[in-house]
């Protein structure tokens, strides 16, 4: 593992030089993360933010192309790319951070996305190791960690006394060199440490899900999921917060003179889901439900061999209706 | 001007005060009464609240079988209101998906907040009064509706009562520029996810105005603008209807203060028609009281 050592007191310092150079992104307060202009604006709570990163990545509102009326002649803005500035992303949590190598599948795999491909190339991601995991958590069951690597360039985990900087991607390596004068090389002992703090916090991960054999567990057919979740309401809640769900609308929006075609967020929970001239497929709750659980927990692993689930719990902790998708998974399987 | 619903008199609000019962008796009562009614035939459901994935959250539940009745809790953590399950394309009593034949007798677990529900639900022809058994727990405030067993008296929380009320009158304070920056700054954070409506039991159309799209009265996507449109729509058909249960507060997964709003339009609703919504089952509506005097019917 290659790997530096940050002292506790340089961090901010290096955020402000980041800034100099980067489009920084951070914590910002208890509901998301967003640009900040220094170090001081920095929010590090016990609890991650309310919104994960993928908003980031795949905005909740993108413009597709905008249309104008001009007499006779309809005129086409076409899609403009993100711009290219460069952006860290900076203390970002390792489940939120997880969950782009699994979002990558959907836009940048068969079908490459311009503009989520343009800000994945444009940004680096510096996480840091959580140190309160939320009774929600249950990162570990999904072969994640408080100090997961998965889907950053370096990782920060608060030691004793200093950061550990683990160096993960060749883009990682080049932040670290870029700014070489605030790091210095890690040893044998930071090493050892490290590994113990890794083991302790996910020690402190104790919400578990069995994802072994759960894709060939879950039957479309079974009865169990008519009377699963009567108490959802319906509310796009969950897939809105959730780092993975990447399900969207394209709409029209403007009037005849001018407008736009948008993509947004929609959720399966939603009646109007897929909503089709003849019908809606799936017009009682219970089969919008099981559409979440079977896409994330059975599709979606038939077709990219990864589950669309990083265990961060948002989707337990802010359900209106109290549900707990690892007991739901639990009983699934019977 | 005040801008909170005023309560009962004093006297009364102490009066339940002082024999508020413990959770425990609430819990052990709501118990009893749902183990009589499923032993004895009288209903097919009673909609509760039950223990969830943690000590402080509860979650909604639906009793069907005595075996299942020690699941039943009643806790401060109860604030969800349930007459939401009632009504809607898929409501226990409305519900399209299943013959009139079909249809269960429903008990439910009603706080106060809900107890004006059923009553305002029962105004709009959602339901009769004897369609449900109502499981009330009342706290001295007006109900409009007297429960078929009350199961529990609980006290009025003064602080939450006095920290909306100080809120309102700072909001009240301000120019109206300030406060149209504050709400736009609120409305700014929505990201549309709906929860404030889903979790409404007055919000039981079966096509919102926020999806409907001939025409296309608000855009769907978030953004300032769209975000604004839905929450003053929203807002307005909720004048003379919200009973201030609180549940969009606390669904509202980016914090946006709605009671505030709806609390308000309550507050100018009683100031202008002495209506209280959900407070007397004989009572016009305000809203159809308006319309129908400015049509010449009254």
């Amino acid at each position: 593992m290659e790997a530096r050592i940050l002292q506790r007191d340089r961090l901010l310092q290096l955020v402000d030089e980041l800034i100099k150079d980067y489009e920084v992104i951070a914590p910002r307060d208890e509901l998301s993360y967003g640009e900040i202009g220094s170090s001081s604006e920095v929010y590090l709570a016990e609890e991650k933010p309310v919104k994960s990163l993928k908003e980031f990545f795949f905005p909740d509102r993108e413009v597709l192309f905008e249309y104008l009326l001009r007499g006779e002649e309809v005129k086409l803005v076409p899609l403009s790319l993100p711009d290219d500035t460069a952006r860290v992303i900076l203390c970002a949590r390792p489940c939120d951070a997880a969950a782009l190598p699994i979002l990558d599948q959907v836009f940048a795999g068969d079908y490459l996305d311009p503009s989520y491909l343009q800000r994945r190339k444009s940004t680096l991601i510096i996480s840091l190791a959580c140190q309160h995991p939320a009774k929600t958590c249950f990162c570990t069951s999904l072969g994640g960690s408080p100090a997961g690597t998965e889907g950053s360039d370096l990782l920060l985990t608060p030691l004793s006394e200093v950061y550990h900087v683990q160096v993960i991607t060749e883009r990682g390596r080049a932040l670290v060199e870029k700014y070489g004068q605030f790091f210095q090389e890690s040893d044998e002992a930071w090493e050892r440490e490290r590994a113990l703090v890794e083991a302790e916090l996910r020690e402190r991960v104790t919400k578990r899900v069995d994802v072994e054999g759960l894709s060939e567990a879950l039957e479309f057919g079974s009865p169990i999921w008519e009377t699963l979740t009567p108490q959802c309401v319906d509310c796009g809640v969950c897939t809105f917060l959730c780092p993975t769900c990447h399900c969207f609308d394209i709409q029209d929006e403007g009037d005849p003179g001018g407008g736009a075609r948008i993509r947004l967020w929609d959720s399966c929970a939603f009646r109007e889901f897929t909503k089709m001239n003849v019908a809606q497929p799936r017009p009682t709750h219970f089969r919008r439900y099981r559409q979440r659980i079977m896409h994330k927990f059975r599709y979606y692993v038939e077709n990219f061999g990864k589950t669309l689930c990083v265990g961060c719990g948002r989707c337990i902790a802010h359900c209106p209706s109290g549900i707990d998708i690892t007991e739901v998974l639990n009983r699934v399987r019977g | 001007m005040s801008g909170t619903i005023s309560q009962p008199a004093e006297s009364e609000g102490r009066a339940v005060d002082g024999a508020a019962s413990q959770p425990q008796e609430i819990t052990q009562k709501i118990q009893e009464e749902a183990r009589r009614l499923l032993r004895d035939d009288k209903g097919d459901v009673v909609i509760g609240y039950c223990q969830a994935w943690d000590d402080e959250v509860v979650s909604p539940c639906f009793v069907t079988d005595g075996s299942q009745v020690g699941k039943l809790v009643f806790n401060e953590h109860c604030y969800h209101n349930l007459a939401r399950y009632l009504v809607g394309c898929e409501g226990y009593l409305t519900s399209r998906f299943r013959t009139d034949e079909e249809a269960p007798r429903v008990a439910l677990v009603s706080t106060p907040a809900t107890l004006r529900t059923v009553v305002g639900l029962i105004q709009e022809h959602q339901f009769e009064r004897d369609d449900l058994i109502v499981l009330g727990i009342v706290d001295g405030t007006p109900v409009g509706i007297e429960p078929d067993v009350t199961v529990g008296r609980i006290k009025v929380d003064r602080d939450e009562q006095e920290r909306v009320s100080a809120e309102l009158q700072r909001l009240e304070m301000m120019s109206v520029s300030e406060r149209w920056d504050w709400w736009e700054g609120q409305f700014s954070k929505c990201i549309r996810c709906y929860a404030c409506r889903q979790v409404c039991p007055f919000c039981y159309c079966e096509q919102c105005i926020a999806e409907e799209n001939q025409p296309q009265w608000i855009d769907r996507s978030s953004s300032p603008q769209n975000n604004r449109s839905f929450h003053i729509i929203r807002a307005c058909h909720l004048i003379g209807r919200c009973t201030d249960c609180g549940a969009c507060d606390r669904a509202c997964p980016m914090n946006i203060p709605l009671s505030l709003l709806y609390g308000k339009l309550a507050a100018e609703v009683q100031r202008a028609f002495g209506y209280v919504a959900g407070t007397d089952l004989e009572a016009t509506p305000a809203l159809v009281d308006v319309l129908a005097s400015e049509s010449g019917e009254r």
